[in-house]
């Protein structure tokens, strides 16, 4: 018994507690932008500050911290020549790259965060559109008490709620690029305001924000290098294409005004032959909104707009095949399900991309209105 | 006066509350401390005087008197027995034959409502120190011919009175004798409770995990005899215990089966959570807060993050710091009188609670952590089981302290093997789990209603059917 406990306390001490970190020793970095300036890399971390406590709720306030180096691990640990803790990357939650990066190709950003043990890669990459990246991390928000959390907490809610916005994950991203026949599409975002007046920490206690930060259209990307930004149109069509649609609004013209309709339960399926992908889509769908004289009650006034709204879904879809031929980046993921149905026909092909660009893609749209949400007819029409 | 008499008084030491009587050619000597004076004078004294043929006094007295319990005795030695129990003893002129008179003084408070293990549901009576009134509660609810109780006295000097009752065709006659042979080895100088004669009778001393359920409940112990199992009063104790126990008859209450058998069970399942709770609580935050923190949501762990920035020791410390004060608080607070009760939770709750804080000792999301652990504990009304907790709640903290959630893992590891290595006459400790018993897994975590538990726990008794199933 005696040399049992022995043993237990060796091996105790032994360990000598090799992972121990207290958290007051820990940075918390919650977002990190990467810049490309004078051939050097410009890594800003939004670092929590959990010892400096807000009077009221304790909520913890927010430093940026920047500096540049040769390589990412350079600029990181620079960084942390001027912070007192340790940087915990752990609980990173989004990652902004200045658009320079995604043209140049982001493989060298993505390598240090597959490599670095403690990330644990599921946050979200976001290119940041018409601004340096460290100014997205920047800007105070009066919502969300830090940025970071602005941008994941807008992805997250828009992502379900809207299909402009692609579920792109860092995992996601990294392993549609190390998928054949497969590209990654990532969500952008756009400083809006005056973004001087936005660092501010006053700025949270305004009711109307100088500067806010905003989800933007979608970029495309080849491997690993950005190739150019779809529209808000291409972008809805892209993420029908992919399946990542919730809840989908389309606005049908009628007459001199809109109607506007949502889809809901959103399935999607591909037939994949060597040649041809045939999608269909199915959803059903509830009017929002009527603005024209129209009579409801009909089931022709129903089915034209059925009819309108399959349209606009197709148009849609069609925008994005388009503009992805265009680019000739593969970014539904076509020619991967291409290989695993036919892996010998796939490997003879040399670039899958100039193939992509003649591939026959047919889009049927069925679409049904089974709801006209809690008014039967227009208002006109009841005032009749 | 008879000699012996003179001689008794003197083994006695000349005790104040030694007092003897002459009538008629018979002498007889008590203690005042132990016997009633009503019953000697109302039946002794008339019977005695009552008495015409006093010739023949050797042959007719034990006829005459007016006692249900009257015993003839030779041996010398056995009187002292007799006298300390409050018999009163009799001798004749010229006889060596002694005649002992039971006139025993009550010395028992009533039966009270149990205060150690109240019930909503359910009878409210309790054992008492009485040993008689104690078989009485069981045999009241149990008027079966085959409920037997075994005697034996066990101590040199405090000569206690230990019963061993069973149904004789319920229990297995091995452990009954096991249990019997166990206890008529044990020599010691006195038992003052049943929680004396328990370290005699279990295996494994070293575990902290009580091998013997104590109650003072008599339906609990009567539905525990009714299962088969073996129960060992002591007298002048009112916890009785149970044997053998296992496992997961500390988290079962004699209330489950008064009650909707659906809504025992969902307090059953509540009981083995907040086991986990209890144990596991303080181990996971120190794991959580000083290894694993990429396990803490984000929000959390920057709120957590905040909340310890005051507070200069290490996590593990404020942990322990916390729980040893807790501790030693409850410690306080059962040994000290009640009326001083008031002031101990004044000190507990706002100086421990909210002047630690603002004074930056500990950070609030520990007293929660300690909070919900020791409310958790209370659960358990086994004084010997929550303190095996408390134990390994400690080991689990130092060892976490050290190695993070591997400590978790591994302490866990060794407490289960340790667990499933007990038993207490032949039965696993966690039985039904280890090894599975889909025969008593009907009344464990889960409780299946009385009309489909028909049968008896197989580990316990060969004779398995219940009658009115057959």
């Amino acid at each position: 018994m005696k040399k049992i406990f022995f043993i237990l306390i060796f091996i105790l001490l032994t360990t000598g507690c090799w992972n121990y970190q207290e958290l007051n020793d820990y940075a918390i970095v919650t977002g990190m932008a990467v810049d490309y300036k004078d051939n050097k890399y410009e890594v800003s971390l939004l670092i929590a500050n959990g010892d400096k406590k807000d009077d009221e709720d304790g909520k913890a306030q927010v430093t940026v911290s920047s500096a540049s180096g040769k390589t990412i691990y350079e600029a990181i640990k620079n960084i942390s020549l001027a912070t007192p803790k340790e940087l915990y990357i752990s609980h990173l939650s989004v990652i902004v790259l200045s658009e320079e990066i995604a043209e140049a190709g982001v493989n060298p950003v993505l390598d240090f965060l597959l490599r670095e043990p403690q990330s644990h890669q599921n946050f979200y990459l976001v290119i940041a559109k018409n601004h340096e990246a460290k100014k997205s991390l920047s800007v105070l928000t009066p919502l969300a008490d830090y940025p970071s959390q602005n941008i994941t907490f807008n992805i997250k809610m828009t992502e379900k709620l809207q299909g402009r916005i692609t579920n792109a994950s860092f995992n996601n991203f990294v392993s549609k690029i190390l998928q054949k026949g497969n590209n990654p599409v990532s969500n952008s975002l756009v400083l809006v305001g005056d973004e001087e007046k936005g660092i501010s920490q006053e700025e949270q206690d305004k009711s109307i924000a100088s500067a806010y930060t905003k989800l933007d259209t979608l970029g495309l990307f080849k491997n690993d290098k950005l190739v150019g930004w779809a529209t808000m149109d291409e972008s809805i069509g892209i993420n029908m294409l992919l399946g990542d649609v919730e809840i989908l609004y389309l606005t049908l013209p009628c007459k001199n005004d809109y109607v506007v309709v949502t889809s809901s339960s959103y399935k999607i399926k591909n037939k994949v032959s060597k040649d041809k992908i045939t999608v269909n889509i199915k959803a059903d769908g509830m009017i929002n909104e009527v603005g024209c004289d129209i009579n409801l009650e009909d089931p022709k006034t129903i089915e034209i707009y059925q009819k309108k709204a399959e349209e606009k879904m197709k148009e849609y879809t069609n925008k994005a095949i388009v503009k992805a031929k265009k680019l000739k980046t593969d970014i539904f993921g076509y020619g991967n399900m291409i290989y695993q149905k036919f892996p010998t026909y796939f490997k003879n092909l040399n670039d899958w991309n100039e193939t992509f660009t003649k591939l026959k893609i047919n889009i049927n749209v069925d679409f049904k209105l089974k709801n006209k949400g809690t008014l039967e007819q227009t208002i006109g029409a009841q005032e009749k | 006066m008879h000699p012996m008499i003179k001689k008794i008084k003197e083994n006695l030491g000349n005790s104040s509350d030694i007092v003897e009587r002459n009538i008629n050619k018979i002498s007889y000597i008590y203690l005042e401390s132990v016997s009633s004076d009503d019953k000697i004078s109302d039946f002794l004294n008339k019977s005695i005087i009552n008495i015409t043929n006093i010739n023949q006094l050797s042959l007719h007295l034990k006829d005459n008197l007016y006692n249900s319990h009257v015993e003839i005795i030779k041996n010398i030695d056995e009187i002292y027995y007799y006298l300390t129990s409050g018999y009163t003893c009799l001798f004749i002129e010229n006889s060596n034959e002694y005649i002992v008179v039971e006139t025993k003084l009550k010395l028992d408070r009533g039966i009270t409502e149990s205060s150690s293990e109240p019930l909503i549901r359910g009878p409210k009576d309790s054992f008492t120190e009485n040993n008689a009134v104690n078989i009485g509660l069981i045999r009241k609810r149990i008027k079966d011919y085959n409920l037997w109780i075994d005697e034996v006295k066990i101590g040199r000097r405090t000569k206690t009175k230990v019963s061993i009752a069973y149904i004789n065709d319920i229990a297995e006659k091995k452990n009954v004798n096991a249990i019997k042979k166990k206890l008529k080895k044990i020599d010691i100088d006195g038992i003052i409770d049943s929680g004396c004669i328990r370290d005699f009778l279990e295996a494994n001393q070293r575990s902290s995990f009580p091998k013997t359920i104590s109650t003072e409940r008599p339906d609990l112990a009567c539905i525990n005899l009714l299962n088969g199992k073996i129960i060992i009063l002591v007298e002048n104790s009112p916890t009785v215990l149970i044997l053998p126990a296992c496992f997961d008859d500390f988290l079962k209450s004699s209330e489950d089966y008064y009650l909707k058998p659906i809504n025992s069970t969902f307090s059953r399942i509540l009981r083995y959570i907040a086991f986990f709770i209890t144990i596991l609580t303080p181990a996971l935050y120190i794991a959580l807060m000083t290894f694993n923190q990429e396990m803490i949501p984000d929000q959390l762990l920057i709120s957590l993050a905040s909340q310890r920035s005051q507070v200069p020791f290490p996590t593990f410390m404020e942990v322990l710091i916390f729980i040893v004060i807790f501790e030693i608080l409850r410690e306080a607070d059962i040994r000290s009188p009640s009326v001083s009760g008031a002031s101990m939770s004044i000190v507990g709750a706002l100086v421990l609670g909210d002047a630690a804080v603002t004074a930056g000792l500990v950070s609030p999301i520990v007293i929660i952590v300690v909070a919900i652990t020791s409310i958790c504990e209370l659960v358990f009304s086994d004084m010997d089981m929550s303190n095996a907790i408390r134990q390994w709640r400690m080991i689990f903290i130092f060892s976490t302290a050290f190695t993070g959630l591997i400590g978790i893992v591994s302490v866990s590891l060794i407490l289960i093997i340790k667990l499933a290595s007990l038993e207490t006459l032949d039965t696993p400790y966690l039985i039904p789990f280890s090894p599975l018993n889909k025969n008593i897994i009907k009344d464990s975590i889960i409780l299946v209603p009385a009309n489909k538990r028909n049968e008896r726990p197989n580990y316990l008794t060969h004779n398995k059917k219940k009658v009115g199933h057959q």
